[in-house]
């Protein structure tokens, strides 16, 4: 139930959510860090529209400017029912994500988690002689730990689509604190891809390189560090606003890759939004 | 005949009686609840509280709030504005028939206030301020594990 912001088209499409978009990394502590729930609570039973705007710098699969700026509907959402849940917030890297929670703890917190990530190439006609890249269905663990006033999260999940068999991780540590009623957060992070990952999505094999125009590339695993820091403000009961400003690296490993038009060394945006919390 | 008349003019004259009789009573009537209305009216206390809501992002959340009380009575005389939640006098006004109070609201909860006397604990006047939020979350259960 999110929405990312109106990126350039390559962004919007595919593997952008790998590297491109500087959406946090972070599954649901974003989440729990805007709303201030690091107090230890559950998924919540909530829907959200809303109207984002951003401005950011990334690079891009099709233009050859990097700058990029847009607007889009927010669709946030949860449901928890008996420890089962389904979870979809704009903040998220992840589009749409199910799950267990498997243990709750005074401090800790495990969730088995399931959920489709990145997409397909045949958005654009640069790409059409390509083979289409599918979505992963990255199935594994989530655990958080509410450590004084920060909130860690840790995940761990393996494509089980059998599309690019890869493998993700990724450490964040966050915290939030209150001002008068302004809620702010920051929150960074590190994010591994293995090269299976990267292979899948980014590399271009020896049958698609002898019938396009793009180079064969292997590329490997690589690493990337994000660091978020955001407002939210609740202006009625039922209407929220947000702010966020984010950095993310992006590794040499993916802008090697020639499906990439403009490359940079890292994405940066800034973006705020009004949503309707129903 | 001529007794008839005047026995019918009798009537006529005890029915008028009458009639202005219960018109008197009923204008005294009238009189004495207007009078007693004003009486009410005039020792009605009022107590207005502005902006009147709290709106925290969550549930359990302190709220913040920067709001101007303001009373008034129709007597001269000692007044507090107490907070009947926390139970604490927060201003007091000496031979005063009205006032302004500003004050730094924060809390979880909705508070209660009210005018009194100085030194009574009759409320003159009730006010509140509602803590209200927009994401309701539960608390999470300690130590559970479950099985799929």
């Amino acid at each position: 139930m999110t929405s990312s912001y109106s990126l350039p088209k390559s962004i919007i499409a595919s593997l952008l959510g790998m590297i491109v978009s500087t959406s946090a990394l972070s599954a649901d502590i974003a989440h729990k860090l805007r709303n201030n729930t690091q107090d230890k609570t559950a998924t919540e039973n909530y829907f959200e529209l809303g109207l984002g705007v951003g401005i950011g710098a990334a690079p891009s699969l099709t233009d050859d400017d990097d700058k990029w700026a847009g607007a889009s509907w927010i669709i946030n959402g949860s449901y928890n029912w008996n420890g089962l849940f389904i979870e979809k917030y704009g903040e998220s890297s992840d589009p749409l994500l199910l799950g267990y929670n498997a243990y709750e703890g005074e401090n800790w917190s495990l969730d088995v988690v399931m959920g489709p990530k990145f997409g397909g190439l045949h958005f654009n006609d640069k790409f059409k002689e390509l083979d289409d890249r599918n979505s992963s269905n990255m199935f594994g663990a989530r655990l958080t730990g509410y450590l004084g006033d920060n909130v860690v999260q840790l995940s761990l999940k393996h494509d089980i689509s059998g599309n690019s068999h890869g493998t993700l991780a990724s450490a964040l540590v966050g915290r939030n604190w209150q001002v008068r009623n302004w809620n702010f957060h920051s929150l960074v992070g590190v994010q591994f891809f293995d090269s299976r990952i990267n292979d899948y999505y980014y590399g271009i094999n020896e049958a698609e390189a002898q019938r396009t125009q793009f180079t064969k590339y292997d590329p490997g695993s690589n690493f990337n560090a994000t660091a978020e820091v955001g407002v939210t403000y609740p202006l009625t009961e039922n209407w929220v606003f947000r702010s966020t400003a984010r950095f993310k690296t992006v590794s040499d490993t993916d802008m090697k890759s020639p499906i990439f038009e403009t490359t940079r060394s890292n994405a940066i945006s800034l973006s705020t939004s009004l949503t309707y919390v129903f | 005949m001529l007794t008839l008349l005047r026995i019918k003019t009798i009537k006529i004259a005890l029915l008028v009686g009458h009639l202005i009789t219960v018109c008197c009573f009923m204008a005294t009537n009238n009189a004495y609840a207007s009078s007693t209305d004003n009486i009410k009216t005039a020792n009605t206390a009022q107590l207005k509280v502005s902006p009147k809501k709290c709106i925290a992002l969550r549930k359990g959340q302190k709220c913040y709030l920067e709001v101007v009380f303001s009373w008034q009575h129709s007597t001269v005389s000692d007044y507090c504005l107490v907070n009947i939640t926390t139970n604490e006098k927060m201003k007091c006004w000496q031979h005063q028939a009205k006032g302004e109070y500003s004050f730094d609201f924060q809390s979880t909860l909705s508070n209660d206030f009210a005018l009194r006397y100085q030194n009574s604990t009759s409320n003159l006047a009730q006010t509140r301020i509602p803590v209200a939020w927009v994401y309701k979350s539960s608390k999470r259960a300690k130590s559970t594990w479950r099985l799929f």
